[in-house]
């Protein structure tokens, strides 16, 4: 059974959501980002797992295009 | 000779090279736009993103680290956001759909002039400002780097790219953008290790010595993220800009299909967000070596050169001479390839979109056509060393944000209801196209930026520096009230009876 999570809107929607999310803590609470984990900032290790993230949607949705049927 | 000389004449006989042999392969209408259309996909997202990395992206971004601190991250997500919305939303159907630009999918939908027209207006109005402001750069770049004086540094950079784009086409580009990605991965790989090096490979004790030396500043947010709708604004800006950017969306043409176009994306975005995890322990070690470091900095306190020239003081301190003169080559050679990649966007607007699509409704003769693509890159080229030599003294980064904002509200919209609501009509086209146009420009121009940094007014009509919040919404809205109420909405794409592969046949009128 397809898996509309999946779909390339709903991870559009996911990065957008993502990004604006990132944006609008840096905004409205800096101070959750101070800290860190490890010796890494918080506010860093943040963004790189955006990084990661948006890399691995990228990943997912190249994967699961792959595998479709040729129409 | 001096190593700087020494790597300029390199890069500049390298790029010469590449252009001659892209010459003789380009033969045709289709090589010179597309490259053939048959580059695979780690070239092409190679080429994307040599295309997407400006010398901003580089010496801009670590000088910002500089400054800045943490603001220059944020914008490095920002910008990142928009590789993986690039793929989900436009690149599969656009490579499917068009055949050398943009404007073919917006004809393939719309059989109108006016909605060619507006699509022809919005490009070039993205293109030139983005090559104003790249060109701007790029003669204080070299007038730093090589001590040329400034309309000698324009016209050589201006000379190779009608070289580049006129005689090699999109071959000659994609060759270049290539070379000049490996080459700033492979630099930014030398810096990092270099910083890394002086903290014993610990990323830790760099961000410790950073927290002590900023009290823990330039790992937080600055003050310009610090209103929360601007930052919004800006962070929807800068993902979605990369949606709209002609130079970047007619790289999916030089592929074969749409799966090839992905893979492309998945290329670029691991390249560019492997680039930006570089710079982020490079902007941090300028920061901890250079900014302390009385060497380079004049007496006032300054940075010698201004804050661009960050990462080339990194570079001397790291590794002397030969590795700033290594770094300057390879800023000329960004200089130049983001420069070509725009000049090829523009006169294919003019050549393909202007000439062929909108004045020969598509019947055009490709020979003919593809002459007129060269006189268009030398007429760009002319107009940019005027345009770029009248503004040289004005601060014109606001240019780039508006290059920005005009793609996002603009191209951006009317692309993507084009290719995914049937029921947008050419009404809806045009409203969300001009609409989302000029709500950028006013916005941008009654904004904090122009209206009272450059205007001198005491306070700005609309208080954000970034109109994307604003514009974006207002685009769908104007697109959506243009197709409401009109019966004579078009089929959506996907019942276009020729959607397949559309590399070898003319555009559908």
């Amino acid at each position: 059974m397809k898996c509309r999570l999946f779909s390339a809107h709903w991870l559009a929607l996911l990065v957008l959501a993502a990004c604006l999310g990132y944006f609008g803590l840096l905004a409205g609470a800096p101070r959750l980002l101070q800290g860190d984990i490890g010796g890494w900032p918080c506010s860093i290790v943040l963004a790189l797992l955006l990084f990661v993230l948006f890399f691995a949607i990228t990943l997912l949705h190249i994967r699961a295009e792959n595998r479709k049927p040729p129409a | 000779m001096t190593p700087a000389t020494f790597f300029f004449l390199l890069l500049l006989g390298l790029s010469l090279l590449l252009t001659r042999r892209a010459a003789r392969r380009t033969r045709s209408a289709a090589d010179f736009y597309t490259a053939g259309g048959q580059l695979p996909a780690w070239q092409n997202g190679l080429a994307l993103a040599g295309d997407y990395l400006s010398a901003a992206a580089f010496l801009g971004a670590i000088g910002m680290y500089l400054g800045q601190g943490y603001d220059s991250l944020a914008y490095a997500v920002g910008t990142l956001a928009g590789w993986p919305l690039l793929m989900l939303l436009l690149a599969d159907k656009l490579r499917t759909l068009g055949r050398y630009s943009v404007a073919d999918v917006l004809a393939l939908r719309f059989d109108d002039p006016r909605v060619r027209l507006m699509s022809i207006i919005s490009s070039l109005t993205v293109t030139l400002f983005y090559l104003i402001v790249q060109l701007v750069g790029a003669g204080k770049l070299l007038q730093l780097l090589f001590g040329l004086p400034y309309l000698a540094s324009v016209t050589l950079v201006v000379v190779l790219m009608v070289l580049q784009v006129g005689l090699g086409g999109m071959l000659a580009t994609s060759w270049i953008q290539m070379l000049k990605a490996g080459l700033m991965l492979s630099c930014g790989l030398l810096l990092c290790a270099g910083v890394l090096q002086r903290f014993a490979y610990s990323p830790a004790a760099l961000f410790a010595t950073v927290r002590q030396l900023s009290h823990g500043q330039a790992l937080l947010p600055g003050k310009a993220l610090a209103d929360p709708l601007d930052a919004l604004s800006l962070g929807l800006g800068l993902s979605l800009g990369l949606l709209g950017l002609p130079h970047i969306l007619m790289r999916f043409f030089t592929v074969a299909d749409g799966r090839t176009a992905r893979h492309s994306v998945g290329w670029a975005t691991g390249l560019v967000g492997l680039f930006f995890l570089l710079n982020l322990f490079i902007g941090y070690g300028a920061l901890v070596l250079v900014g302390p470091d009385a060497r380079f900095h004049d007496a006032a306190g300054k940075l010698l050169g201004g804050s661009n020239m960050a990462a080339l003081h990194l570079a001397t301190l790291l590794g002397g001479p030969w590795l700033q003169a290594c770094i300057a080559g390879v800023a000329f050679a960004t200089i130049l390839a983001v420069v070509a990649g725009l000049a090829m966007a523009g006169a294919s607007t003019i050549s393909h979109d202007l000439y062929a699509l909108l004045l020969c409704r598509g019947k055009a003769e490709a020979a003919r056509e593809w002459q007129l693509s060269r006189l268009a890159t030398l007429a760009l080229g002319v107009a940019a060393i005027v345009l770029s030599t009248l503004v040289q003294n004005l601060n014109i980064a606001f240019l780039i944000g508006l290059a920005f904002a005009i793609a996002a509200s603009s191209n951006f919209p009317v692309l993507l209801l084009t290719l995914n609501w049937p029921r947008l009509s050419v009404r809806g086209a045009l409203a969300a196209g001009y609409g989302g146009m000029l709500a950028a420009l006013g916005l941008i121009i009654t904004g904090p930026t122009i209206w009272v940094g450059m205007l001198g007014h005491a306070q700005p009509l609309f208080p954000y520096a970034n109109p994307a919040l604003f514009s974006v919404p207002l685009a769908f809205a104007a697109a959506w009230l243009g197709s409401w109420g009109n019966r004579q909405t078009t089929a959506g794409l996907d019942s276009a009876p020729d959607h397949q592969d559309r590399t070898a046949g003319p555009p559908q009128q």
